[in-house]
């Protein structure tokens, strides 16, 4: 079965912040405006989310690094980037 | 206002300056502001009259080599908090603290952005201030030291709330915090004064904090938040052991600049010493935050280093 990137796409933003069907024009800045966030938030991804996504999905994960989480802005913009990282 | 305080008020400024420079001027370090990093300056009327101000700073910085892996990192905080007020007979305050801490992630343990880090610090805190003995009492001037360690985390279950809240106010705000912070007290003032049993005794702090932004209200086209601050005190020597408590409010208009116009409300009592009632208008000026490019603005994305975990080859 071929990976679905867009609906794994959700589903990361939408364990990352609890949220079951996030909007994607929610505004997320908070969690990506400083290094520390961004730090943060690459472990996440990197780590037990890739994790996650190798176990429960047909896709697999290829790693972030924190300096591309600076453009995002909405809950869309980290599903978008996010679809770019599965294969 | 007492020298004292004068000279916090411009040793507070003086290390925000410093503190930039420092963090600029030194690239081999690469020490980066976190994102608690803010200064606010404050003025307006109070409740007895007079007109109040107050300048407060709390800058972190967190250097790269202080990383461990991903998964500590230290910290280095410096907070200042100064107080003046124009009332006769008004309790002027100021303090500066210092703080070294390490941040953590637990993330392994099922967290994820809704609890994702916890900090440890020691904090040192310098207090220079006015106190009226008992009601209708002297004025004296204090000078002591508190030698705190506290721990600092998220309040777990709270992104229930921000969800609810982010579909009104199409914004996912970051979840409170909780601070925890037991100081020991050393009075080191020049003459022996009969202070009182609160100012003396060693005490225990629990601050709740964060921010909300108020859904469906925008000023000027950007949206409106709500800062809040509760403090709880409790000392832990002493005869008298009841709780003091500290409340904070603002209004901040976030136009994602970051010199921010604020309108501060204060009251009530924190370690030992009372606030006057006061509202203030004031800027805050957040630093070490980006302003990231914009939906239709996105970066390109960068070259893919590594599969997670490897994709095994055909054959």
């Amino acid at each position: 079965m071929p990976c679905n990137k867009a609906v794994v796409a959700r589903q990361i933003v939408e364990r990352l912040f609890r949220d079951p069907g996030i909007d994607r024009d929610i505004r997320i800045r908070q969690y990506v405006d400083t290094k520390k966030e961004r730090v943060y938030l690459t472990h996440v991804l990197n780590g037990p989310l890739a994790t996650w996504i190798t176990e429960h999905t047909e896709c697999r994960w290829v790693t972030i690094k924190q300096e591309e989480l600076e453009p995002v802005v909405t809950a869309g913009d980290l599903m978008d980037l996010c679809e770019e990282h599965l294969v | 206002m007492s020298p004292r305080t004068a000279f916090a008020g411009i040793g507070l400024l003086a290390s925000v300056v410093a503190s930039n420079v420092f963090a600029q001027e030194l690239p081999g370090l690469e020490w980066q502001p976190l994102s608690e990093s803010e200064l606010s300056l404050a003025f307006g009327p109070q409740e007895d009259g007079g007109f109040g101000s107050n300048l407060k700073a709390d800058l972190f910085y967190s250097p790269d080599q202080a990383r461990v892996g991903d998964m500590f990192a230290g910290y280095l905080g410096l907070k200042g908090d100064a107080h003046w007020s124009s009332a006769d007979e008004a309790l002027n305050q100021s303090s500066l603290s210092l703080q070294l801490g390490v941040w953590t992630m637990l993330n392994g343990a099922g967290f994820m952005l809704a609890s994702p880090a916890v900090e440890l610090y020691v904090d040192v805190r310098q207090r220079y201030g006015q106190f009226q003995d008992g009601a209708g009492g002297e004025i004296e001037n204090v000078d002591h030291t508190l030698t705190g360690l506290g721990a600092e985390f998220q309040v777990p279950g709270s992104y229930i709330l921000l969800n609810w809240l982010s579909r009104l106010s199409k914004e996912r705000d970051q979840p409170p915090i909780i601070s925890v912070t037991h100081y020991w007290n050393r009075d080191q003032s020049d003459q022996a004064q009969d202070l009182p049993d609160a100012l003396k005794a060693d005490e225990l702090l629990v601050q709740l904090h964060g921010q909300l932004t108020v859904p469906k209200l925008k000023l000027a086209d950007a949206p409106v938040r709500l800062q809040y601050e509760f403090g709880f005190t409790k000392p832990t020597t002493g005869n008298d052991r009841a709780w003091q408590d500290f409340t904070k409010l603002a209004l901040v208009i976030d136009a994602g600049d970051e010199i921010k116009p604020a309108l501060i409300y204060s009251r009530g009592e924190q370690d030992g010493l009372e606030y006057d009632k006061r509202l203030l208008l004031g800027l805050l000026w957040s630093f070490g935050k980006s302003e990231g490019a914009g939906s239709e603005e996105a970066a390109a994305p960068a070259e893919p280093v590594q599969i997670v975990p490897p994709v095994e080859s055909p054959g």
